[in-house]
């Protein structure tokens, strides 16, 4: 098991207090596996995640499928209280604050999701869909309501005239601008970016990327960005995390991670990333195999089966996440 | 000899509430045995309607064939029954879709589903020889331990195990065409590579033709030997992939082609095509990509742009193609 002392993660920017940390987070699901009458079995989703994000900042997340991106996301929003650790906004423990606490954390931190076909609520005008968080989280009145709506459409790119339109009425990149208004309604200090241009035209998510930052920019909100288009995360990101399996192998900043990648499955990401060059790219996949069941995890590190450089060691000792560079953290046996 | 396919002028329109949809209007392109043609555009460009109409295979009612050509060895499929089109649909050319878990059936096992093809086109009935058969099939994409396998359900296996198994089942009666179609897109990045090594492995050993669709311009630079651009529903450029990386001379090619983020390309915002892909219902007239186009003058938005040829094998449908070509 990867556990890393919480204490040895800092924030990246000295004199920066981080707006959220992940402190040795660790989220356990009992699954049954061979039916009703089954075994409860434990599926360590997210295993001893230490992070943390600076205001106004980018944290780029990485990683294939039943990694745990999803669960950390659902960490980070406060929808699921982790097994072991602590999840901290500005320095409180999110799951013991009051209900006014609460209330603070939700108008501080939203989301925006994968596929804004079934994100946003169809029976409901984007004047609905947009300043339903300010009706429930702010006393506005409804004239300010309608002056507020105007502005985050004008931010978003949307025409005013976008308010009485009902979703099916926008083309996908539309949408997301819909589902991005309705994010930074509130002013958040933090929002949860979950995959937001997968499902969009290549032609589309380079627009959305853009406005992105330009939010980021204009109202200093920090992301996390969770993606698998590695440029895309190069570009948005200050500092970035690879996940394997519920665990980080590797977390730099994003010139260091980028520039000199150490961790075996960092590099095999990388180099199936490569821009389209015809005649100069090698149908020789990266790694064998596919990522195994998160219910049966190998022995000593987790990434070991697919390792083009695993050792006997390996299958033994499972690697800690370690500091070897300022800032730049692995979790490998032979990376010095 | 004719080519294994030549597609002429094709159109395929969609009857809707809100007007017809020229979904495919006038395509044309032809492959060889042993080449592979990538299709790229965005949703809605038409790649997929042109395939699924190669074969007829077009959603009952709404979408309808109405001009061109499909000429498959030469013979054109357009003209032919029902019944015969069943015969080639799945042995002389065989499909392989985006996702594995809606292409295999949940409550069979991979083995009964797998004897499913040889039995009907190949009236196969002994079942040691369709055992048999299967596990060769199995082994040849590289399925681990292939008799166990038979007996599993799609559900047991990982999603690059199922593309393989697809793909196992779209060889077995030696196809001459194969249609993929995103077949990679729903995989992990790692594993994307892996299916694509296959594809290309089979392709050679069957020398198949092979149309790949896809919106990813690095699994075109992969495995394709040309490529057409499609956009509302035509191939705005079409030529060899090398000439198509080196010298787009479509805007939107170009500007596809610079949209993409790349690792190590620092830049504070990222091109982008401005606006929003077409509604092929409400076309405007002359270019379709002219409200988007950053090299659009006046004549595009009246004059419908005809294709004009680059050498014998670059074609591209832009009046301003040949000043592209130079910069």
């Amino acid at each position: 098991m990867t556990t890393s002392p919480a204490s040895t993660v800092t924030a990246p920017k000295a004199g920066d207090t981080p707006l959220i940390e992940l402190l040795n987070v660790t989220k356990v699901y009992t699954v049954r596996a061979g039916g009703f009458r089954g075994q409860g079995r434990q599926l360590r989703a997210v295993d001893g995640v230490s992070l943390s994000v600076p205001a106004a900042t980018t944290l780029g997340l990485v990683g294939e499928s039943g990694c745990g991106k999803t669960t950390l996301s659902r960490l980070l929003l406060r929808q699921e209280p982790p097994t072991t650790g602590e999840v901290r906004y500005a320095g409180k423990n999110v799951w013991s604050m009051g209900r006014g606490g609460q209330k603070d954390f939700h108008r501080q931190v939203s989301a925006v999701f994968q596929d804004p076909y079934s994100s946003l609520n169809p029976r409901h005008r984007v004047r609905e869909i947009v300043t339903e968080p300010l009706m429930v989280n702010s006393g506005m009145s409804r004239h300010d309501r309608e002056e507020k709506l105007q502005s985050l459409l004008s931010d978003v790119g949307l025409p005013p005239a976008a308010a009485g339109l009902y979703p099916h009425e926008f083309s996908g990149g539309q949408r997301q601008r819909i589902a991005i208004a309705r994010a930074i309604a509130l002013n958040p200090g933090l929002v949860v970016l979950d995959e937001p241009v997968s499902a969009l035209d290549v032609s589309i998510r380079a627009q959305i990327l853009n406005l992105l930052k330009e939010l980021q920019e204009r109202h200093q909100i920090a992301y996390v960005f969770i993606a698998h288009d590695l440029a895309a995360v190069e570009h948005m990101s200050d500092q970035m995390a690879v996940m394997y399996l519920g665990a980080l192998v590797e977390y730099a900043p994003v010139e260091g991670l980028y520039g000199n990648p150490l961790h075996p499955y960092t590099k095999a990401l990388l180099l199936a990333s490569q821009p389209p060059q015809p005649g100069k790219m090698s149908l020789e996949a990266p790694l064998s195999g596919e990522v195994p069941s998160p219910l049966n995890l190998p022995s000593g590190c987790r990434f070991r089966t697919r390792c083009p450089i695993a050792e006997a060691r390996c299958a033994e000792l499972s690697p800690q996440l370690r500091e070897v560079r300022p800032g730049h953290y692995v979790s490998c046996h032979l990376v010095n | 000899m004719p080519p294994l396919l030549e597609v002429k002028n094709l159109q395929t329109h969609f009857i809707t509430r809100s007007g017809v949809a020229r979904a495919v209007d006038g395509v044309t392109f032809s492959l060889e045995r042993g080449q592979t043609l990538g299709l790229v555009g965005e949703s809605g460009s038409g790649k997929s309607v042109t395939c699924s109409s190669i074969v007829r295979l077009l959603p009952k009612g709404s979408g309808r064939i109405v001009g061109g050509e499909v000429l498959f060895e030469g013979r054109n499929l357009l003209d032919i029954s029902e019944n015969e089109m069943r015969r080639i649909r799945g042995s002389q050319i065989s499909f392989v879709t985006q996702d594995p878990m809606t292409s295999l059936n949940p409550v069979y096992s991979i083995g009964n589903q797998m004897e499913e093809p040889l039995r009907y086109h190949q009236g196969m009935r002994n079942h040691g020889q369709l055992h048999a058969k299967v596990v060769e099939a199995l082994t040849q994409v590289g399925i681990p331990s292939p008799e166990r396998r038979v007996k599993d359900y799609p559900h047991q296996l990982s999603g690059g195990q199922r593309q393989r198994v697809v793909t196992a089942m779209a060889i077995e009666c030696q196809p001459s065409l194969l249609i993929a179609d995103e077949p990679t897109t729903a995989l992990d990045v790692t594993v994307q590579i892996q299916i694509l090594r296959l594809l290309k492995d089979v392709q050679k050993e069957l020398n198949l033709g092979m149309i790949l669709v896809t919106h990813d311009l690095s699994v075109i630079a992969r495995t394709c030997d040309k490529v057409a651009v499609m956009y509302a529903g035509r191939i705005v450029e079409e030529g060899p992939i090398d000439e198509i990386f080196a010298r787009p001379r479509h805007p939107y090619t170009r500007s596809l082609m610079r949209a993409i983020p790349q690792i190590g390309r620092k830049e504070d915002r990222l091109y982008s095509i401005p606006g929003q892909p077409p509604d092929v219902r409400r076309l405007p007239q002359g270019c379709p990509f002219a409200p988007r186009c950053p090299d659009v003058i006046d004549r595009c938005t009246h004059e419908a742009p005809t294709e004009q040829f680059f050498g014998s094998n670059h074609r591209a449908r832009c009046l301003r193609a040949e000043e592209m070509g130079a910069s």
